[in-house]
């Protein structure tokens, strides 16, 4: 096993290097088109409501954000050149590039910063980022309708804002690379704050959308990487079945598909001129159990702990689903669990859980029903989990429910035992805690009705600790009770895995939410 | 007749108005809450509240089926939860696809069931009658997304005559209508081929046969006009099938109509969608029924709406 992950890990980095070096080795060629299907319609293109991977991925393409990700999910600046943060903590400036144009050719300015901020927060925008902005000054009383403007955004000079926030907040910069909080111009927008059409500074420019059908966009000439981008055109193909995306990329269609289930990578594995082309890189989101405490027999830490010790993760993420995972030991995406740097919880062994629950009260184990939203891969790691746990005496139904649902029954913490995908956007350990265990999540994404006070205020002292490497040790801090406590057994890291076709060149896969960006993406023919 | 058909749709509006207020409580009986599938895997309680509030759904139930019908009487069915489209614009572009969609499968069940029927019953117990008979069976047990798949994969991957589905041309529309078209096509052969049989044994037919007529004026004037009741119910019938049956294929082939439109706006409880496309469909089905019903005297004389 120490050998398939030595390999693994020398196949990653290879492939890093493929995507970051494959650029710079070859002379990058302009033009050519860059098709990309989606199983669905991106619904709508207001980047302020980009909720889906699918709508943030093309928001990303035609709007830029004074923040961006890179390809190890760190936060970099973008439309920001340069920025100070005061000493404790609150104020935030930022010094904007020059020479920004949008794609009107007008330039953009530190006035369209706060037009943008404050369309985001504006009720009548009906935006789904609508919060990103909560912890700036004045953000409520601007969305209450209780003032013009948000007084916490300050413009200086045409090329300078300062933000003040109410209180520290150690991901401010992450939420200001997120497509939520993009720059728009406001010709995009109507009198009611409602999207008319894309106006950004993003390296492509909207050219045509027909809902349910494509989404045309052109190369950017006066984007402000210079040179950049190479590609001339993106079709994004909507509502493309996943088994025609295939046939499109075996046939050459598309150079570029992201696999979203265990079929599809298989059928690209079976054939050996295909086989070369995957790409699996860390992705953003990680698989847990949830195990709620109000419900017996999870109301027993040994019965959790149990469960901990009884799952088999590699051969769940490498058989199982397969491939599509890599076995998760931390309650993080993958990323940030190397980045802040956790120990592994838990190992297979079966016999302490059986000894485990035996000293719960349930030596012969016992029944219960394990909810899971429709969708191949959960499907397949519940059958894997019940596999696990038949092993030890516990007899697990499978109950699999459609995604409303599913959504409707785990947020009312109606659910015992259920699996979920724990997603990050920016890539940050808050967003995990904070959202998915911190005790006042519940109801809500708090799904296991986790509950401990001690864990509650080092998530929150977390949130206001700016230097990094004091945070990520009050994460640790975090994670130890938190594992100890099991509200969750973590099972694996989902990759985020794609088929590149060879000549398609310089494209970026990142573990957050934008998960790709073409800016650097050219064709070599 | 004007008194049959005004007395019909009298009767049409407590069935569609019935149809909508069941779908709109079903719709609000589901456990889901559209807010919180907009939103994601990102709960935060302000912005839901926020899109509540300014979606109405805080009102009452029926404050908002009140608002929906007085909306629906002015043909406003206001703007989807999930694109902020209104929801007009995404019917009607939806229905213009599923519409020519369904009527290149409708002509070609016709085209292809009704002849096929008709051979079948004039070769009877030959192996002409026995290949047709298989073939529809197949037709009608295999499923349409295997036929679909089927389909793309020999004539669109393999071959390469047709495009990987999508929209545009005359060509993206043939796979689609073949794979929604085969399964009506059988039953009509079936239906015909059963309905023929019998009439081909009638005393007139046989009179006709006696005049010297020509097969082909048997066939046509005396013997398939007199089939064609059961007929026509079938292919009424078949519209409301094929518009549902349209989700599956309207999904492989990448077609934007509008049952892929009303999956997704069911599993999103996008109301606002839902609602109009059950409306719709209500007056769809009301309104074939009714035409069935009229045609019938036009094919049958002795049938009278008096």
């Amino acid at each position: 096993m120490l050998r398939r992950k030595l390999f693994l890990v020398v196949v990653s980095v290879l492939l890093i290097g493929l995507f970051t070096l494959g650029a710079q080795a070859q002379t990058p060629k302009y033009g050519g088109t860059f098709d990309y299907a989606l199983d669905r319609d991106v619904g709508s293109i207001d980047p302020h409501s980009a909720h889906s991977v699918q709508r943030i991925n093309v928001g990303l393409m035609m709007f830029d954000q004074l923040f961006t990700f890179d390809t190890t999910g760190q936060v970099v600046p973008n439309l920001v050149e340069s920025y100070e943060i005061s000493p404790d903590g609150l104020v935030y400036t930022f010094h904007l590039r020059k020479g920004v144009k949008f794609h009107t050719g007008r330039e953009m300015t530190a006035q369209d910063v706060k037009f943008s901020f404050e369309r985001l927060s504006d009720p009548r925008t009906q935006a789904l980022g609508y919060a990103e902005l909560n912890s700036v000054l004045g953000k409520q009383e601007f969305s209450n309708g209780e003032a013009a403007e948000i007084t916490g955004i300050r413009v200086i000079d045409d090329y300078t804002v300062e933000i003040e926030l109410v209180a520290p907040d150690a991901t401010f910069t992450r939420k200001l690379a997120k497509v939520y909080t993009s720059i728009v111009g406001y010709e995009g927008i109507g009198e009611n704050m409602e999207f008319i059409t894309p106006v950004g500074t993003g390296s492509f420019k909207y050219v045509e959308y027909v809902p349910n059908q494509h989404l045309i966009l052109e190369r950017n000439p006066d984007y402000w990487q210079e040179g950049l981008p190479y590609l001339d055109q993106v079709v994004v193909h909507m509502n493309v079945d996943p088994s025609v995306q295939l046939m499109r990329y075996q046939s050459g269609q598309l150079l570029y598909m992201e696999i979203a289930s265990p079929v599809q990578k298989l059928t690209l594995e079976a054939d050996p001129r295909l086989r070369d082309e995957i790409v699996a890189m860390p992705g953003p989101s990680v698989q847990v159990l949830t195990m709620n405490a109000n419900f017996p027999p999870f109301d027993k830490k040994e019965v959790r702990h149990a469960i901990n010790w009884a799952i088999n993760r590699e051969r769940l993420a490498y058989n199982v689903v397969g491939g599509m995972g890599e076995p998760a030991y931390a309650p993080f995406p993958e990323d940030i669990t190397k980045r802040i740097g956790l120990p592994e919880w838990y190992g297979y062994d079966v016999e302490k859980a059986k000894a485990l629950l035996a000293e719960a009260g349930y030596p012969d184990g016992f029944k219960t029903e394990l909810v899971v939203v429709a969708n191949e891969i959960q499907r397949l790691a519940s059958e894997g989990v019940q596999a696990d746990l038949a092993e030890i005496g516990i007899e697990v139904e499978v109950r699999v429910v459609e995604s409303a649902t599913y959504t409707a029954m785990m947020n009312e913490g109606r659910v015992p035992f259920g699996n979920m995908n724990v997603g990050s956007q920016m890539s940050d350990p808050d967003e995990v805690f904070m959202d998915f265990l911190h005790s006042s999540r519940t109801p809500g994404l708090n799904r296991a009705a986790y509950k401990n006070p001690e864990f509650d205020a080092l998530v929150e002292k977390a949130r206001q600790t700016v230097d990094d490497q004091e945070r990520f040790e009050l994460y640790r801090q975090a994670a130890e009770i938190m594992m100890e406590d099991s509200p969750w057994a973590v099972l694996y890291y989902l990759k985020s895995v794609a088929a590149v076709k060879p000549e398609l060149k310089g494209i970026e896969i990142m573990p957050t939410r934008p998960s790709l960006r073409i800016t650097k993406a050219w064709i070599d023919r | 007749m004007q008194r049959y058909v005004i007395k019909r749709l009298l009767i049409a509006v407590p069935t569609i108005i019935g149809i909508t207020l069941a779908a709109f409580i079903l719709m609000y009986i589901l456990p889901g809450d559209p807010v919180a599938i907009l939103m994601g895997d990102v709960l935060d309680m302000r912005t839901m509240e926020m899109l509540r509030e300014q979606l109405g759904l805080n009102d009452p139930l029926y404050v908002q089926y009140y608002r929906f019908i007085s909306n629906a009487l002015r043909r406003d069915f206001g703007k989807s939860y999930q694109t902020k489209r209104l929801v007009n614009d995404i019917i009607s572009s939806a229905l213009a696809y599923t519409g020519k969609l369904t009527l290149a499968a409708y002509i070609i069940s016709i085209v292809v069931g009704i002849p096929a029927g008709v051979f079948a019953a004039v070769k009877h117990n030959s192996w002409g009658d026995t290949g047709t008979m298989v073939l529809s069976m197949l037709g009608i047990c295999l499923p349409p997304f295997v036929v679909a798949l089927l389909l793309l994969y020999v004539f669109a991957f393999r071959l390469a005559w047709f495009p990987l589905g999508g929209t545009g041309s005359f060509a993206h529309m043939i796979l689609p209508a073949v794979t929604l078209g085969i399964r009506p096509a059988a039953m009509l052969a079936r239906i015909t081929r059963s309905g023929m049989l019998e009439v081909l044994r009638q005393d007139y037919v046989r009179t006709a046969r006696a005049k010297g007529l020509s097969q082909r004026v048997v066939l046509t004037r005396h013997a398939l006009k007199n089939c064609l009741i059961p007929v026509i119910t079938v292919m009424g019938g078949q519209i409301g099938g094929l518009l549902s049956g349209s989700v599956v294929v309207e999904s492989i082939f990448s077609w934007p109509g509008i049952g892929k439109v009303s999956v997704e706006a069911i599993l999103a409880r996008d109301f606002p969608v839902v609602q109009a496309v059950v409306l719709l469909s209500a007056l769809v089905v009301v309104g074939i029924n009714l035409l069935v019903d009229l045609s019938y005297a036009f094919v049958d004389p002795r049938i009278r709406y008096e």
